[in-house]
């Protein structure tokens, strides 16, 4: 029986209440609250019905990606509808909350499974709270337009060197997220979402909400499961070892395992309350995008995609592979640490 | 000799100048002791061969040039010759155009050989767990989680 979303949802009513009263006061004269009650906004689920359309936009060496997105949202359901270049429904993402549907408009595919946010993870909100209060600084400003409407701008930036910096534009009517940007200091690698048009409702229709899966087949999105170190070596028959702490302030999270063409696919998550390193564990190289770079660390391949850097080792039979949008110096300090605690 | 119209005394004998040049050269050869005289030895030589007798060639000579024209066929006479024995071309084809067909196969599946796991339902895994960061950042990667790419594994 999966842990329910109950205890993520107490721990943010329980963030919000011990969130300073002091803030709300500024903010009633004009100045920016408190930056940890712009977190606390943050972290809460929106309460206001809304409409919008928002623009993403990611930076990743010489490349770039856009979409644009109609989002509506009502309480904790929401649908996403991904446009083509030329305004046609390319994608839709339907979730209530507890389920996620993806529906592929021109293929007429269906993929389905959890819900973001739905399954509780290993380490509470309370625990990633403090750590993201340990790792990053945060201070606060405004206010700014986004859409037309004023927002409070919470900068978070981080104590060690390396790691992006990200700044929150939130709504100082509903402190929904309006603009979220994070970005590499120096280096070519960004992700921003950006409203262009925003609209508070009273009420959406339950049409847009209803998880219609039809007669389609439908194949599973990969929900993330969240076991310790322990549970996935019984698993996975292994006796992996690895560092609880590394490097950068990041610290082990939750591991998984899963499939991919028949090779069995380790997955342990390290985050330091923001950024999150992935170490992927395989029995086969793992095919490295093109271009990049190995100095630094002998025998490893390091390479950017679009979710980061990627460095990759192999020590006797493992492949490793370790992701993460940080500089490639970071990532390759983390690798020797976890290649020291392999040894 | 050096006169100008010695080279055409040969077509003269021939019969072969137009009237006018014909002209020209008779009225040369009334004033010119030496073209006539060279005109009359062309004349006994022209006369000396058409009545020479005619030797056959010997019958090993002909057969030896014979033999060595057919080896060397002509460029065109041998594709005609390959295009008359289908069991010679017909698999090379075959494999040929089965190996161009895999090749345009495997690009437009975009396979990875076996020897390698892909990137991309890594990237996807690794976007779908950081959609579940404290703060929600599913907006900054739900392209890249639901992207065709992530559906490419198994449950665990």
């Amino acid at each position: 029986m999966p842990p329910t979303k109950a205890p993520i949802r107490s721990a943010a009513a329980l963030v919000l209440l011990l969130s300073p009263l002091g803030g709300l006061a500024r903010a009633a004269q004009g100045a920016a609250p408190e930056a940890e009650t712009l977190l606390n906004w943050a972290l809460q689920p929106p309460t206001t019905d809304y409409r919008g359309r928002m623009l993403f936009l990611q930076w990743f060496g010489p490349r770039a990606r856009a979409d644009q997105v109609r989002l509506y949202r009502s309480g904790e359901r929401s649908r996403r509808e991904y446009l083509a270049p030329d305004g046609s429904l390319k994608r839709v993402i339907i979730s209530d909350g507890d389920k996620q549907v993806v529906q592929f408009v021109k293929k007429g595919r269906l993929l389905q499974g959890d819900a973001v946010g739905s399954r509780e993870k290993l380490m509470s909100p309370k625990q990633e709270r403090a750590l993201l209060l340990k790792n990053y600084r945060l201070s606060a400003s405004g206010p700014e337009s986004v859409a037309g409407r004023p927002c409070w701008l919470l900068k978070i930036v981080p104590r060690a060197a390396g790691k992006p910096e990200q700044t929150l534009w939130l709504d100082q009517e509903t402190h929904v997220l309006l603009e979220n940007k994070r970005a590499l200091p120096g280096k070519p690698l960004a992700a921003m979402v950006l409203y262009t048009s925003f609209k508070p409702e009273d009420s959406l229709p339950d049409s847009l909400f209803a998880l219609n899966l039809s007669s389609a087949p439908l194949r599973p999105v990969l929900a993330p499961e969240f076991l310790t170190l322990a549970q996935l070596n019984a698993q996975t028959g292994n006796a992996l070892k690895l560092p609880g702490v590394l490097p950068g302030g990041f610290e082990f999270e939750s591991a998984d395992h899963f499939t991919v063409r028949r090779s069995i696919v380790r997955h342990a998550r390290y985050t330091d309350g923001l950024t999150v390193l992935s170490l992927f564990l395989t029995d086969k190289p793992v095919r490295m995008p093109r271009g990049g770079s190995s100095e630094g660390l002998a025998s490893a391949s390091l390479r950017l995609s679009s979710a980061g850097s990627v460095l990759r080792w192999r020590r006797g039979r493992v492949h490793y592979t370790l992701l993460g949008d940080v500089t490639k110096e970071l990532l390759q300090n983390v690798a020797r640490a976890l290649i020291a605690a392999s040894r | 000799m050096s006169h100008e119209e010695s080279p055409w005394l040969s077509s003269l004998l021939d019969g072969e100048l137009p009237d006018a040049e014909r002209s020209r050269i008779e009225n040369h050869l009334r004033r010119c002791p030496d073209c006539a005289r060279e005109l009359l030895e062309l004349r006994r030589v022209k006369a000396l061969l058409s009545g020479a007798a005619r030797r056959p060639l010997p019958a090993e000579l002909i057969a030896a040039i014979e033999a060595r024209v057919e080896r060397r066929p002509s460029f065109f006479a041998a594709l005609r010759r390959l295009a008359a024995a289908p069991l010679v071309w017909a698999p090379a084809a075959a494999l040929t155009m089965a190996a161009l067909l895999m090749t345009f196969w495997m690009r437009s599946l975009d396979r990875t050989p076996d020897e390698y796991v892909p990137l991309g339902p890594l990237l996807a895994a690794h976007s779908r767990y950081v959609a579940e960061s404290l703060i929600p950042e599913d907006n900054l990667v739900a392209e890249s989680y639901s992207a065709p790419d992530a559906s490419d594994q198994g449950s665990n």
